[in-house]
């Protein structure tokens, strides 16, 4: 599989590259955005390791490209993942925020990965998740959010924890959608999908 | 920021009110006493000429160098005025024959009838010296076997007096007025230096944030790829342990700051499930450390607020007692009215004068652990005060006690 690294820190591309290198993946790099979406146009590429401060190019850009041409994205962040992103427009597939150990980094290349093999779809009343997609009822989710959807599906309440901000995007996602749905949480429950008159 | 531009203005207000009010409560103390005092001279004058004035007898205005007396002004015995310009009375009262009626000596007033003045003597033949009626000063005084009352009217003198004091008054109320006026717009000036100094202290610490993150994942990355290739060693254990401590305070930096400027992700949640999780998951802890885990969690408190970053405060929370406390930490929650209360005490002495600084960014007491970086009560009043709250702390007993207001 092979994958494209884009980063304006060398050695960052380095270490990263080589970690990947190991466990298998083939990794391409590019240094800037300009270069990235070079790369990127000349396809071959299945999935793309973004950082939020590759210069020349608006990561974002980058992540519009790389979505219409079905490509998933790890935008790796140097500031904490906040609410506005998850519902921008042109989320990222996943995000790791920096600094991040090598096995984080792997497992979180693993994991989308194996989410884009998977021919998983969730589907609750009106609501249709496609894994591979990355997509609920057509608007875009990122893995994160795509987790809590498969525990909220199989019933395995997620605990209490670190979901808000998951869960806000979720639930503001729903309403873009017009569905009177609702992630809430219930005492001694934990969080679950509920319908807005329930 | 604004708190303390509040603080400096308040207290600068309150130092001028306190200031005028003593400077003019001191100047109309004055007026009224020597207001009195003329007064009195001016009784004494009359009582030395047994209820009245007698220039026929050789009274002269004014004081003398033989009988002691002070000059009191133009309006007092200096004036040759004095005679004709007093309104007084005077009643003496027989005192080896109290079948007599009392006499009305003098009568040089007009806002008092004659009866009246009767009256009033007799209510005041029993005192010394004094004001009645609010603007009338009396003196009573024994001459041979009478005792007279003699009253004057000290409206006129008076009214200058009580002018002095309601412009005092209105004086105090316009300066405190206008210094407010004037503070609000000087504040901005005085704190726009320590305002710019914050904003830089801040800008610099989410940068710092920002630009420590990128070395640290590659330092981490080439220790994992020299044990990858070498085997792990205790020099890349090392890096790896700094690192992870290096990554525990940015990310807590990333957090404050994120947490400061960006919106919160509010939803409704059990605070008091919340609050007993997190103690139950750190309560194996707490028995390592031979602490005594007191709580009192009231059930069925919910919040609304961003569940992440209570937990995050309660993680906090439970560090701090976990670091400081000595035999037990106390952790309640309660509902108090409308508002939510956690409070949080650990048994633990703080260095004289150091409470208010608890919640600075890297304030590290003198009784700190060992690379504590003053960042935990930092986050824990960030929380706070982003979802409304307040938080305060206080030596309670000797010990450390933290109050959450929510």
């Amino acid at each position: 599989m092979k994958l494209l690294f884009a980063a304006s820190d060398r050695d960052l591309l380095r270490c990263c590259t080589e970690l990947l290198g190991r466990e298998g993946y083939e990794t391409d790099t590019a240094f800037d955005g300009v270069q990235a979406l070079t790369k990127l146009s000349r396809g071959g590429c299945a999935l793309v390791i973004l950082s939020s401060d590759i210069q020349r190019v608006e990561p974002e850009r980058i992540i519009e490209h790389c979505r219409a041409d079905g490509l998933p994205v790890l935008e790796l962040l140097s500031t904490p993942l906040t609410l506005k992103m998850l519902l921008s427009n042109s989320p990222a597939n996943t995000y790791l925020e920096l600094p991040f150990g090598p096995e984080e980094l792997i497992g979180a290349v693993s994991d989308l990965t194996e989410k884009l093999a998977s021919d998983t779809e969730l589907v609750f009343d009106e609501l249709s998740v496609k894994v591979s997609a990355f997509e609920m009822n057509g608007v875009p989710i990122t893995a994160e959010e795509t987790d809590v959807l498969i525990e909220l599906e199989k019933g395995n309440y997620r605990p209490l924890g670190n979901n808000g901000t998951l869960v806000a995007s979720l639930n503001g996602k729903f309403a873009k959608l017009g569905l009177r749905k609702r992630i809430e949480y219930r005492k001694n429950e934990g969080y679950r999908m509920v319908k807005k008159d329930e | 920021m604004n708190k303390a531009k509040k603080k400096f203005i308040l207290y600068a207000v309150l130092a001028i009110f306190v200031l005028l009010t003593l400077l003019l409560g001191v100047i109309n103390a004055s007026v009224f006493t020597m207001a009195a005092h003329d007064a009195d001279e001016i009784t004494e004058i009359i009582a030395s000429g047994k209820g009245k004035f007698r220039p026929e007898e050789g009274m002269v205005p004014g004081a003398s160098e033989d009988d002691g007396r002070e000059p009191i002004g133009p309006m007092g015995p200096d004036s040759p005025e004095l005679f004709s310009t007093v309104r007084y009375f005077t009643v003496s009262f027989n005192t080896a024959d109290e079948s007599k009626e009392p006499k009305l000596v003098a009568y040089n007033i007009s806002a008092v009838s004659e009866e009246e003045a009767v009256e009033w003597a007799k209510e005041l033949k029993n005192e010394e010296t004094g004001w009645t009626r609010g603007t009338y000063r009396y003196r009573v005084y024994e001459r041979g076997k009478k005792v007279y009352v003699t009253v004057i009217d000290q409206g006129r003198e008076m009214l200058t007096a009580y002018r002095i004091l309601m412009f005092s008054v209105i004086g105090i109320a316009l300066a405190v007025l206008l210094s407010w006026l004037f503070l609000r717009f000087a504040a901005k000036k005085v704190f726009a230096p320590v305002e710019e100094a914050d904003r830089k202290q801040r800008s610099f610490i989410a940068n710092a944030e920002k630009d420590f993150k990128l070395p640290l994942t590659v330092i981490s990355a080439n220790a994992e790829l020299i044990d990858r290739a070498n085997g792990p060693t205790d020099e890349t254990r090392a890096i790896n342990r700094q690192v992870r401590n290096m990554d525990s305070i940015v990310r807590r930096l990333g957090s404050l700051t994120a947490f400061e400027q960006e919106d919160l992700a509010k939803t409704e949640f059990s605070l008091s499930e919340l609050v007993q999780l997190a103690l139950d998951e750190n309560e194996e802890r707490f028995v390592a450390a031979d602490i005594k885990l007191d709580r009192q969690i009231e059930s069925g408190i919910s919040l609304c607020g961003e569940q992440e970053a209570f937990m995050q405060l309660m993680r906090e929370l439970i560090e701090n007692a976990l670091k400081y406390a000595r035999q037990n930490a106390c952790f309640r929650l309660f509902k108090e009215g409308d508002r939510v209360k956690l409070v949080a005490s650990n048994g633990t002495e703080l260095p004289n004068g150091s409470v208010d600084q608890v919640f600075d960014r890297f304030t590290v007491l003198a009784n700190a652990e060992k690379g504590s970086v003053g960042l935990g009560l930092a986050y824990v009043k960030a929380i706070t005060v982003r979802h409304n709250g307040r938080v305060s702390a206080a030596v309670e007993d000797g010990s450390f006690v933290l109050k959450l207001d929510l």
